[in-house]
């Protein structure tokens, strides 16, 4: 049986194909397009997922969308309600939106594909996609976004096939949207600068807190109510009110200087996070019963809220849905109802993201000859690549399936020496041009690990739990954030073995078991898809060595 | 001629939906807002939490079909 998911029209439109409940491809639109974060419809994305499984349309037996549109389209217009008539500017673009497209999907999907479509809720979407990939048999589901259709949050229980949803918070009370509101307020884009208010956090106190009581009340039992007055996303057009300037002061304009206010700002913000996430995870463990924990949604991309809750212990075993922005979500709905509905008792739990579209040497020799590209093809190209960035060498490593979600894994990684401090400096001039204040990501032997963070027996090879670095370890600096942690990413031979065998090789040459890695973009592009991308963005950074598939291509 | 009248038929649904919305927007929307404001003074919240419970049925193929 052949199941199609479909995440779209919000952002980071995904698709999915599953045989038999087992994932056989996915990948986000923005890849093929181009354009980061692209919401619209992911022909691209379901022509390469329908491709892989060798299907035609015809041939799937269901197609889910990730959310109910016309429950969604009630809280909007609920939403423009409530607003009115301040909520004007936004109606009148946002109505013909819906008239035209949103409300439309089922129309849509049976002209493109010629089926009709099922839809499963926004949050079960998220919480399927958790449960069901994290392979355990009993645990609780925790999920946390912006808002979907009207939760913003929810717990459930998942257990065999079952999963149900026991609690919601509801629209507008959001903790997704509190996180991007001061997102905004701080000047980063809603949606995509989530992580960097993150990694600014770490320069911060939390000294706002009283300020930040008078925007959320939090609840013993992990609930909490934002208040509206210092909010204007019900109006559609901003994300904080006047109270809220008259709160904290002027917002910081985009790319300005950043000051100790704004960091303090962000450190309380993420502390509030934390409280509450801990709080809600305590609560969730009391409701369910359930010593494992499964997460998903948006917020679950705060690997340093992450490492909070695995560090409290509240639960026994964690599993991260590791992709945000709602792709995650497309695989939920076809789970929900392979296990759910339809009663299967089974589906392969996710051991790597590595599901996207992947390139033959041959495909790749083509290439270069055809762009008359000097290559050469090393006897021993992990090795060779060790070698290369133990001397210092910035390396575009391009290989196998593109990752699934928003982190580079290591088969479109730019991997670097994180022994030397500078490092981060170098790769932003020459490579990445990103915000000094945010930091790079160290890839570690899963079988190191423990001596570097504790945690015995924990694995992180999604990138999506921040720790603190043992003391007397910190021989990786370039990847260490400023109060000491680091967003690690453990690599096992099994299911990343090129990149094993590089570390390796590099702590063979070093002595340290850690490589840093970015992903393989520049600003403001998604992380590159095909070779003919990869060689593209070599060509025009500072990257020293590209390698793709065995094959080498110095500058 | 007939390209004019696409146009004109385009103007006309352009003109008519503004006009939907228009009164949509101007004339209900106020009226729910008093309701919804009537409603809320009604209702109690419950203290010390902000937790909705679910109660949904089980989901099939046929809720899965609605998109509501
Ligand atoms: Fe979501």
């Amino acid at each position: 049986m052949f199941i199609l998911g479909i995440s779209a029209l919000y952002h980071d439109s995904t698709a999915a194909v599953f045989r038999d409940g087992d994932l056989i491809a996915s990948a986000a639109e923005e890849r093929f397009t181009g354009k980061k974060h692209d919401s619209s419809w992911p022909d691209h994305a379901i022509e390469f997922c329908l491709n892989s499984a060798g299907i035609n349309p015809a041939e799937l037996d269901h197609i889910v969308f990730y959310e109910k549109p016309v429950l969604k389209f009630d809280r909007i217009l609920d939403t423009h309600i409530r607003a009115w008539p301040f909520s004007y500017p936004a109606f009148f673009p946002a109505i013909p939106l819906w008239t035209k497209e949103k409300l439309k999907i089922r129309f849509i999907i049976k002209r493109k594909l010629g089926k009709y479509p099922l839809f499963v809720k926004h949050h079960i979407s998220h919480a399927a996609g958790a449960f069901y990939l994290s392979g355990f048999k009993k645990a609780a589901v925790i999920t946390m976004d912006g808002v979907g259709e009207w939760n913003t949050l929810s717990i459930g229980i998942g257990d065999a096939n079952s999963l149900k949803i026991l609690k919601t918070i509801d629209f507008p009370h959001s903790i997704g949207l509190l996180y991007s509101a001061v997102t905004a307020f701080l000047g980063f884009k809603v949606n995509n600068g989530e992580g960097k208010i993150m990694g600014l956090a770490s320069y911060g106190k939390a000294t706002f807190k009283k300020e930040f009581e008078k925007l959320i009340s939090i609840f013993p039992d992990g609930s909490f109510k934002l208040h509206q007055k210092y909010f204007a996303y019900q109006n559609g057009t901003r994300m904080f009110s006047r109270s809220f300037v008259k709160l904290f002061g002027k917002p910081r304009k985009a790319e300005s200087e950043i000051t100790e206010r704004d960091e303090n700002i962000a450190a309380t913000l993420q502390w509030v996070l934390e409280e509450t996430a801990l709080k809600l995870a305590a609560y969730a463990k009391e409701l369910t019963g359930a010593d494992k924990l499964c997460m998903a949604g948006g917020v679950v991309l705060n690997s340093v809220m992450n490492g909070a809750i695995l560090k409290s212990d509240i639960f026994k075993d964690h599993f991260f849905l590791p992709i945000g922005g709602d792709g995650g979500a497309a695989l939920g709905g076809p789970l929900y109802l392979w296990r759910n509905v339809l009663g299967n008792n089974e589906n392969s739990p996710l051991k790597h993201l590595f599901w996207g579209p992947g390139f033959s040497q041959d495909h790749i020799k083509n290439l270069l000859i055809s762009k008359d590209i000097k290559f050469s093809i090393p006897e021993d190209p992990e090795r060779t690549a060790a070698e290369l960035i133990s001397q210092k060498k910035i390396i575009a490593w391009f290989d196998g399936r593109m990752e699934l979600g928003a982190r580079a894994l290591g088969h479109r990684s730019i991997l670097a020496d994180p022994r030397d401090p500078k490092m981060k400096d170098i790769l932003n001039e020459r490579v990445k041009h990103r915000e000094a204040f945010r930091p790079f990501a160290p890839m570690i032997l899963q079988e190191e690990f423990s001596s570097y963070f504790g945690h015995e027996g924990v694995a992180s090879p999604y990138m999506i739990l921040c720790l603190p670095v043992n003391e007397g370890r910190k021989t990786f600096p370039a990847a260490i954030h400023v109060d000491g942690s680091a967003r690690v990413q453990t690599v096992n031979k099994e299911d990343n073995s090129k990149i094993y065998s590089i570390i390796s090789h590099f702590k063979d040459l070093t002595d340290i078991p850690v490589i840093l890695n970015t992903s393989f973009n520049v600003r403001g592009e998604p992380i590159v898809l095909s070779p003919e991308d990869a060689l593209k963005t070599f060509l025009s950074t500072g990257i020293d060595h590209l390698f793709m598939e065995g094959i080498l291509v110095d500058k | 001629m007939k390209k004019f009248f696409k146009k004109l038929l385009l103007v006309l649904t352009i003109f008519e939906t503004h006009l939907f919305m228009g009164i949509l927007y101007f004339l209900l929307f106020p009226v729910f807002k008093i309701l919804y404001h009537i409603f809320s003074l009604l209702k109690i919240d419950p203290a010390g939490t902000n937790y909705r419970d679910v109660r949904d049925k089980d989901d099939d193929l046929h809720t899965l079909k609605r998109g509501y």
